[in-house]
């Protein structure tokens, strides 16, 4: 059944357009971003383009001070439980946390995800020109972590941020994972007389902390 | 203003939109808005018109060959671990989305924004088999819960004013009365993420396929496409077939054209890319299918000049510019594509007779194809459909015409008859300069009243120049 509706699709394709079909592909559009050639300036074009769309940038040296950092966000956020992804290495950073904190972690239950007040997640990369968190779902499990909470934090390698857009996909298209996220800043709408509303069904807040 | 009309009678529910005033303004608000949106953010593109153009060449060589690569694609996200589907119509799709919905004994179903499925009809469809999906993007939620359809591609409630979905809210949902943006918006994500916990089914569409990979890319700005496609145990994507590209490496071109045409956004806030269900261990749905739909999509093949609508990707900027759209609005068109792209891809899916008056709906003026990404020439389209519509009409008005015309030679290979006429139509004279009478008449006179609908009368002057001539010539007056 469904071969035939395949075939008859595909033949009616072949046949509307005829024998001649000699269409060189053109070679993909690559954009060469030279001025982000070095990591300074990588950082520095990533962390303006997310605070111009809403999203918050912390710079620190080191775990002590990533730590430090997440502290002063929960604290700010009067996040009173979180849940993090299955990444080792956030695990450090969350047993810092005052222990009024209720945690949770991913495989956990849905309740608790969703009734969380804060979704912690790494980021396998980032994109400089655009601001742009990657996550790449075979790397941990931070899909809904970082969707369901109304705060998301992302912990992200300063030596993980690439340039451009074609980049990241480069680096994660050999085959792409089952879900490839990029993330701009935090969820938004303009549906009601286009008056931008952040914070729809992802995250209101969206804040980095670059290590 | 009647909330689905049908394209039929698009004079009719143009006219009808030109008399909502509130339409109107919500109308010049948001299509202005969005206009200078899209200017400013393509003003920070150096070399846009170069990447327009060369976007174009990639979907061109892609159309050529289309079905090469639907047949990679498919090759791919099989071996991804994605079940593919395809169908030939809108009924085929439905069926097949209804079929999985069965089979996987879905209950909750959550769809996110897609204009392919409003295209096939997808929810009527679920609906008459018991099945209710819940739109969880915010406009179309809106305008499910008002029982209406979208009136723009990327903005389906664009046609309501806060008030009215105030009162909606507070109608539908048993709230108090708001109409704050913030707040309304706030009620519809407590109400959604009931539904979202509750999902056992994701619909979505999808705005790019990747043929080398076997994946598909969602755009979008709520975060409600990633609730649907990451939440429930299974996630259908319904695909038109135009919607491919060869490579993974082609979807920086498109990323850089398509939010900042659409919303002048440099990019939304989010992008999935989907490649197969979830890996062992990992999150996300357990079955992934695809439904590739065709539904007279390959028929547009055919010509080079229909097959440029099949380079669309459906950002919107056309209907945000166009002159006709900017006054009448989505639903005037009676099409689920409105706006100039509208009027070419509806006549090409419904086919030309349903849809016949859509292609007139424009002033030519080229604003579309100015700020189209992918530097389709609509207006050569849109005249192109003009011509065939006229060739279709020509049958049926030729006979009325042939015999007009043979009245008129009648009259005018004999000086006494046409004499006569002229006369007889100065006695009614005074008659057509009343615009009473004039609308009386053309009551009865079709191609009256097909002229005096849009134009004044000019009715014959008191002396013909054939009587003024004789007259002078007689008198020997100068004048």
């Amino acid at each position: 059944m469904s071969t035939s509706r395949r075939d008859r699709i595909l033949n009616r394709g072949r046949a509307a357009l005829g024998p001649e079909r000699s269409a060189e592909l053109p070679p993909p559009v690559v954009t060469r971003r030279d001025d982000l050639a070095t990591r300074e300036a990588r950082i520095d074009c990533f962390t303006a383009t997310l605070e111009r769309v809403g999203g918050r940038v912390h710079r620190v040296a080191g775990p002590d001070e990533a730590a430090g950092a997440l502290r002063e966000i929960v604290t700010r956020h009067g996040v009173e439980s979180l849940v993090h992804s299955d990444a080792p290495e956030l695990v450090p950073l969350v047993e810092s946390l005052p222990a009024t904190v209720e945690r949770g972690a991913e495989p956990g239950d849905r309740d608790t995800l969703l009734s969380a007040h804060a979704g912690l997640t790494g980021a396998q990369a980032a994109i400089a020109e655009t601001g742009t968190l990657v996550l790449d779902s075979t790397a941990e499990r931070h899909r809904l972590v970082s969707l369901l909470p109304p705060l998301h934090v992302a912990v992200l390698d300063a030596g993980a941020i690439v340039a451009t857009i074609g980049e990241a996909l480069a680096r994660f298209g050999n085959p792409p994972p089952a879900a490839l996220t990029f993330i701009t800043g935090p969820s938004r709408t303009a549906d009601i007389e286009l008056e931008l509303v952040v914070g729809v069904h992802g995250p209101k807040a969206l804040e980095v902390i670059l290590v | 203003m009647s909330h689905s009309p049908s394209m039929e009678s698009f004079p009719e529910n143009s006219r009808a939109a030109l008399d909502d005033a509130a339409l109107r303004c919500a109308l010049r608000h948001a299509t202005h808005t969005f206009a200078g949106r899209r200017a400013a953010a393509v003003e920070g593109v150096e070399d846009w018109k170069s990447l327009r153009r060369r976007a174009r060449e990639i979907r061109d060589a892609t159309l050529a060959e289309l079905p090469r690569w639907l047949s990679t694609f498919e090759e791919r996200a099989t071996a991804a671990g994605t079940q593919v589907h395809w169908a030939e119509d809108a009924e085929a799709a439905n069926e097949i989305v209804l079929d999985i919905a069965r089979e996987s004994g879905a209950r909750t179903l959550v769809k996110s924004k897609s204009m392919t499925t409003e295209e096939t009809g997808l929810n009527g469809a679920l609906e008459e088999a018991g099945l209710f999906p819940v739109e969880t993007d915010l406009g179309e939620y809106i305008i499910q819960l008002a029982g209406e359809t979208p009136s723009h591609i990327i903005v389906p409630a664009i046609h309501k004013t806060r008030g009215e979905i105030g009162r909606l809210f507070e109608e539908e949902l048993s709230v108090a009365y708001t109409d704050d943006p913030k707040e309304l918006t706030e009620l519809a994500r407590e109400v959604l993420r009931g539904e979202f916990a509750r999902a056992d089914l994701g619909i979505s569409g999808a705005n790019f396929a990747v043929a080398e990979t076997g994946s598909f890319l969602v755009l979008e700005n709520e975060g409600n496409a990633r609730m649907c496609t990451s939440l429930p145990r299974v996630h259908v994507a319904v695909i038109g077939i135009e919607k491919i590209l060869p490579r993974l490496a082609d979807l920086e071109v498109f990323l850089a054209l398509l939010p900042r045409s659409g919303t002048g956004q440099h990019l939304t806030s989010y992008q999935t890319i989907f490649t197969g269900p979830r890996a062992e261990g990992r999150e996300g749905p357990e079955a992934l299918h695809v439904v590739l739909l065709d539904n007279g999509r390959s028929r547009m093949l055919r010509e080079e000049i229909t097959r440029q609508s099949l380079a669309c990707i459906r950002c919107g900027a056309c209907l945000n510019v166009c002159p006709v759209y900017g006054q009448s609005g989505g639903h005037a068109y009676g099409s689920v594509y409105p706006g100039p792209i509208g009027a070419c891809v509806t006549p090409q899916l419904s086919g030309l007779s349903r849809a016949r008056h859509l292609p007139f709906a424009s002033s030519l003026c080229g604003a579309c194809r100015e700020v189209c990404p992918l530097d389709i020439d609509l207006p050569r389209l849109l005249l192109h459909l003009r011509h065939e519509v006229a060739d279709e009409e020509r049958e049926t008005k030729r006979a009325r015409e042939t015999r007009a015309w043979r009245a008129w030679a009648w009259v005018m290979r004999d000086p006494r008859r046409y004499a006569l006429l002229s006369k007889a139509m100065r006695l009614g004279r005074g008659s057509l300069q009343d615009r009473g009478t004039v609308d009386f008449l053309a009551r009865f006179v079709p191609p009256l009243a097909a002229w005096v609908g849009e134009r004044d009368l000019r009715p014959p002057a008191a002396r013909s120049f054939r009587e003024t001539w004789s007259g002078d010539r007689e008198g020997g007056e100068e004048r």
